[in-house]
């Protein structure tokens, strides 16, 4: 067993259950452009060259992957008809519910899946910032939107907390960066969160990123948090203190998917009852990546 | 900085589309076309465009759609792939045998039914991406990352988590 999952032995539900699935090898799965083509056309396409698909009841352009073959090694892949996505990480875009018209920042954007995938959601029809501090991981995401043919994404660089405050947007995506305990499935690399100090140095730059995500948000508009961690000083201690202060209340998330809801204590510490409104997606209930999301409006 | 492009060299990029791929006019209807050093974007043109330009140092907005290449417009893949029904004219279709000698780089001898200079390539029926067509025969324009990650099989990092 991974040792830093021991210490979720009372929060995460069958919790022997869980310790099986992260020995097990996750599925992989796509997401099928739709800007490009129709989502049922594209898994006949795909079964002709022999790509077997497997559909996905909750989102309709969602596809696990059957076949051996490496989902980036088809010329469909290189055309832009699909993008390689945990399912999981999907949620935090669908969570969001942006609307064509919109102004919409996604705050920590790189590599694009989820930014891209909110392109996709509007039809190109939502004005989409995507800010990353990593120049490298622009380059990752101007790739895969280029590939995609998004055109509704305008691309920043900015430490995400100091996001200049010129002017306000209507909706936040903010998935931080975070120890990804969450991806941590056979053969994944160790999660981080055995080492305290970073466990710590992450959650102070995730709460300056909550705190400023809100500075940049409209009075009325939503923020969408996310992380790939189980780790509570990573999710509900971030969130805490601004829906304490009442910065940020917590909004119920519509979901088909099942996952546990938000935790209103951790090891002595008490968390705003209405952070159970967070949902906590583990690998023994969702076939995919563990996740954290929570969707955040700021007060009127 | 990205700023838009004058109304004449909207035009000029127009009427590139339309007199080398057979692209219309309607195609493009809905874009804005902005420019940095030889690189044209086009991004959708949505209410607050502007105000994001002048508000903000910006990388890169929507896909790159041309850029400046010795005096003549290269059109990039990404382009070719957005606009790919609707190119008629200047069109290369790949046979299977060729298709990995050209993905990796090789010249291919001619003749092909396509004039001098920058085309589309197409595979089974569906575009690929940019091709120089020129005396020695065809050579990819393709991205190199993207080339990579199809005959590696490995995304770009495309696995989000």
């Amino acid at each position: 067993m991974v040792p830093a999952f021991e210490r979720y032995r009372d929060i995460i539900p069958d919790f022997s259950a869980f310790l099986k699935a992260v020995e097990i090898r996750p599925p992989t799965h796509i997401r099928v452009n739709t800007l490009r083509v129709e989502a049922e056309k594209f898994r006949q396409a795909m079964a002709e060259k022999g790509y077997p698909l497997a559909p996905v009841a909750e989102i309709p352009e969602a596809f696990r992957w059957e076949s051996a073959e490496n989902p980036g090694s088809t010329l469909e892949y290189f055309r832009g008809w699909y993008q390689v996505q945990g399912l999981t990480s999907m949620l935090p875009a669908l969570i969001l519910d942006a609307q064509a018209g919109e102004h919409l920042l996604d705050l920590c954007a790189a590599p694009g899946g989820k930014a891209t995938y909110l392109a996709q959601l509007t039809r190109n029809q939502a004005l989409i910032v995507a800010n990353d501090v990593s120049h490298r991981r622009i380059g990752i995401l101007r790739s895969h939107s280029d590939r995609l043919g998004i055109t509704s994404i305008i691309v920043t660089r900015y430490r995400g907390q100091s996001f200049p405050m010129r002017m306000p947007f209507g909706r936040i995506l903010l998935d931080p960066p975070c120890s990804a305990e969450g991806t941590y499935r056979v053969g994944a690399r160790p999660p981080l969160t055995g080492d305290p100090e970073v466990s710590r140095r992450l959650q102070r730059l995730q709460q300056m990123l909550v705190t400023h995500a809100l500075k940049l948000l409209r009075p009325g508009g939503t923020v969408v948090y996310s992380t790939c961690t189980y780790a509570p000083e990573e999710n509900e201690a971030v969130l805490h203190p601004a829906v304490e202060e009442g910065r940020a209340e917590l909004v119920p998330i519509a979901t088909r998917f099942p996952h546990a809801p938000g935790l209103e204590s951790w090891k002595g510490h008490r968390f705003h009852p209405s952070l159970k409104l967070a949902a906590r997606f583990y690998p023994h209930l969702v076939n995919s990546w563990g996740f954290f999301i929570a969707r955040l409006r700021k007060p009127e | 900085m990205l700023v838009s492009v004058s109304p004449s060299e909207a035009q000029e990029i127009l009427e590139y589309w339309t007199r080398r791929f057979g692209v219309p006019g309607t195609m493009l209807e809905g874009l804005r076309f902005l420019a940095r050093g030889k690189t044209v974007w086009a991004m959708a043109d949505l209410g607050g465009v502007q105000e994001i330009l002048a508000s903000f140092k910006v990388e890169a907005a929507g896909f790159p759609l041309l850029r400046k290449r010795g005096g003549q417009w290269k059109p990039t893949t990404a382009a070719l792939l957005f606009f790919e029904g609707a190119i008629v004219t200047n069109v290369v279709e790949l046979s299977a045998g060729r298709l990995d000698s050209f993905l990796r780089g090789q010249v291919l001898p001619g003749p092909f039914p396509a004039d001098r200079g920058y085309v589309a390539v197409r595979y089974e029926g569906t575009v690929l991406g940019c091709a120089l067509h020129g005396e020695a025969g065809l050579r990819s324009q393709l991205p190199r990352a993207w080339v990579d990650a199809l005959l590696s099989g490995r995304p770009e990092r495309g696995e989000d988590e």
